[in-house]
């Protein structure tokens, strides 16, 4: 009676085709639900790599076999490339204790796991692990990685120090950044990266895996995807809409005149992105209107500013022959992640000689 | 023990003395070294018939096998002797400054250094050929009439050792300069700076001359601190100056760690402060390779700065 019951249950619970993708879009939600309601970002950041650790668990947890889509040549090749992306990126940009750079590196760590699984690890695998065919294919990979390493180590670390004092202060600027990583990464896995590289496409006619496996596999499909994905979507928000709060408040009893309290906030993107911030109080007396504080060049600051690189444009604060005060506040916005996109957020307050105000934020 | 394995324990030692941490600096013998491991490169080369260069279509099957295999070991062995490489760094680094008091190096950047580089070549280089002759079980056999010109490969290494003294000599010498105004040292009525500069021959894998000089300027007089050989400057009470003592960490004469490993060096400073207060600071020095004088160089190295900090002259 209990075995059919479960027999019966079986099929509702193995998880379907769409787990992958219902995966990202729960755990995008999850985020955006937790910039909504203002979690701390180093809480936001701790779930993600809490998500990527159980990501690491649930792919380890899968026998190490490349499955069908990661058995494919183009597909390892594109994982390959990613990794080299990845490892140049770091050689020439971010340091590895940067925001970016954290993130650099989890997405190297998953291309990774990825790269183990689709080379079913015999790079490091024991001889008697190994069939004839990866033996050999391990073989021509391990030359063929020798010779990149000592030519892209060797030559580059040569070229550095002879080209020019300054490129061996580059050399010696990058070796304490990102460059020891990527050099760690070619001397622990080139060798699987040129067997991903080399292997041609897994045949057709193995035999297919278990259903319960299939399903283990998408989740873990669809948790990879999920953590690579992430931070691209989450630096893609900053095109998204503006989100602005304001608020002005008269204040009584400044010897100015009429003189107004003014807040404003200006946010793009979700998580990545930047907060403009305004607090000010001007007043204004018939004849002219005047900042009373916090509408100077030391407020053009960003008040947050998260995996994005934000740079002052503009801060201007003038008063015209007709006593209207104008102040300007413009930044562009640069994803750290996708350096190509980028955002202008513009604050104003122009503030009428009657204390009416024309124009906030 | 067979004369390969023999012949890769000597390669092997002669890396670890081109890596050792002491003595700090070889004082020229570096090239010496490095030829030295030329030698044992070409001899193992010719030993194991360059199968490590070898294109698979000439091998049969036990020559493929040894040689994928020795391809496998030698990744191993690379990221062994790189991790070694690093540790005798960190040493070398201790060593100079507990043993031979030297100061850590200061001045314009040069993380790994010429010796740092020979080692990091040869070990990428050699290493699967040093497997092979460590594994294989006798040395590939060369038909006995090619035997005399089997060696030719040989003078690889006197042609090298000609074409880096050429090098050296023809080769213009190039200066990495750095400063920091304000420096480390601070002093009443008067602001300082660090000025350091290096100048070297054959693009590194020469000698080096070094300067590094702690200089303040009071509005009288620009003058250099920290050595008390150097002329004491006439705006400064002698009781006020006389409490600046001998400080290498300020100002040095002496050649650094990786200055002198592949050429011998002598160098001596001096201080001349004229009418106006400006301060002209000159090292000269002689870089020669190891053997005899042949082949030396002389270079200058020069910093003036007025008595209001501006840099005339530096490089």
């Amino acid at each position: 009676m209990i075995a059919s019951s479960v027999r019966r249950l079986r099929p509702v619970l193995r998880p379907p085709a769409s787990w992958p993708f219902a995966v990202f879009i729960l755990v995008l939600l999850i985020l955006v639900g937790a910039s909504a309601t203002r979690i701390p970002l180093s809480v936001a950041f701790a779930a993600y790599a809490l998500f990527v650790a159980f990501t690491i668990r649930t792919v380890r947890r899968l026998p190490v076999e490349p499955g069908i889509w990661l058995g494919r040549r183009a597909v390892r090749r594109g994982l390959v490339a990613l990794i080299a992306l990845v490892c140049l990126d770091f050689a020439i940009g971010p340091a590895l204790l940067s925001g970016a750079g954290a993130l650099l590196f989890l997405l190297l760590v998953l291309c990774d796991v990825a790269l183990g699984r689709a080379t079913s690890r015999i790079a490091s695998a024991r001889e008697d692990a190994v069939d004839e065919r990866q033996e050999a294919l391990r073989n021509r990979a391990f030359r063929a990685a020798y010779a990149v390493f000592a030519l892209a180590i060797g030559g580059s670390v040569l070229i550095a120090y002879v080209w020019s004092p300054d490129s061996r202060a580059w050399m010696a600027t990058r070796l304490s950044g990102g460059a020891i990583l990527v050099f760690l990464q070619l001397l622990f896995f080139l060798p699987a990266m040129t067997v991903a590289w080399m292997e041609p496409d897994r045949l057709g006619d193995e035999p297919a895996p278990a259903r319960a496996r299939r399903g283990l596999e998408r989740l873990a499909m669809g948790m990879v995807g999920a953590a690579v994905l992430l931070p691209i979507v989450l630096s893609l928000t900053l095109l998204g809409p503006f989100r602005t709060v304001e608020h002005v408040e008269p204040i009584v009893g400044m010897p100015h005149g009429s003189c107004q309290y003014f807040h404003a906030e200006k946010q793009v993107g979700i998580l990545f992105g930047a907060t403009q911030a305004l607090n000010a109080v001007a007043c204004s007396d018939g004849i002219r209107a005047e900042e009373a504080w916090g509408l100077n060049s030391s407020d053009c600051l960003p008040s947050s500013a998260v995996f994005v690189e934000v740079l002052s444009t503009r801060c201007s604060r003038t008063t015209d022959s007709n006593g209207t005060l104008r102040f300007v506040y413009s930044a562009r916005v640069r994803s750290s992640l996708l350096p190509f996109l980028s955002r202008d957020m513009v604050l104003n307050l122009e503030l009428a000689r009657d204390g009416r105000v024309v124009r906030f934020p | 023990m067979s004369v390969d394995q023999r012949l890769v324990l000597a390669l092997l030692a002669v890396w670890l003395l081109l890596i050792a941490p002491y003595p700090v600096s070889l004082d020229g013998w570096a090239v010496t070294l490095v030829l030295a491991l030329l030698t044992l490169d070409v001899v193992l080369g010719m030993r194991t018939g360059w199968l490590a260069f070898a294109r698979g279509g000439r091998l049969d099957e036990r020559e493929a096998a040894l040689r994928d295999r020795a391809f496998r070991l030698a990744f191993r062995l690379a990221a062994l002797g790189i991790a070694t490489m690093l540790v005798t760094g960190y040493l070398s680094a201790i060593v100079g400054f507990f043993v031979e008091h030297q100061p850590s190096p200061v001045g314009p950047p040069n993380p790994i250094g010429a010796r740092g580089i020979a080692a990091l070549l040869e070990l990428l280089a050699i290493a699967p050929t040093a497997v092979i002759a460590w594994l294989q079980p006798r040395p590939v056999q060369q038909p006995a009439s090619s035997w005399r010109l089997g060696w030719l490969p040989l003078l690889v290494v006197p042609f090298s050792a000609l074409l880096w003294l050429l090098a050296v000599n023809a080769l213009p010498p190039r200066s990495a300069l750095a400063h920091r105004v304000p420096g480390g040292l601070s002093m009443a009525d008067a602001t300082c700076g660090d000025f350091t500069a290096r100048r070297e021959t054959g693009f590194g894998f020469g000698g080096a001359i070094r300067l590094q000089v702690a200089v303040c300027w009071n509005g009288h007089q620009a003058f250099a601190v920290g050595d008390t050989t150097l002329p004491a400057p006439a705006s400064l009470p002698a009781e006020e100056y006389a409490g600046f003592r001998m400080d290498p960490g300020l100002t040095n004469c002496r050649p650094q760690s990786g200055d002198s490993d592949f050429g011998r060096i002598t160098q001596g400073c001096t201080e001349t402060i004229d009418q106006d207060g400006t301060m002209h600071y000159q090292v000269r020095g002689r870089v020669w390779p190891a053997a005899g004088g042949l082949g030396a160089r002389d270079l200058r190295l020069e910093l003036t700065v007025t008595r209001d900090g501006r840099i005339v002259n530096f490089g």
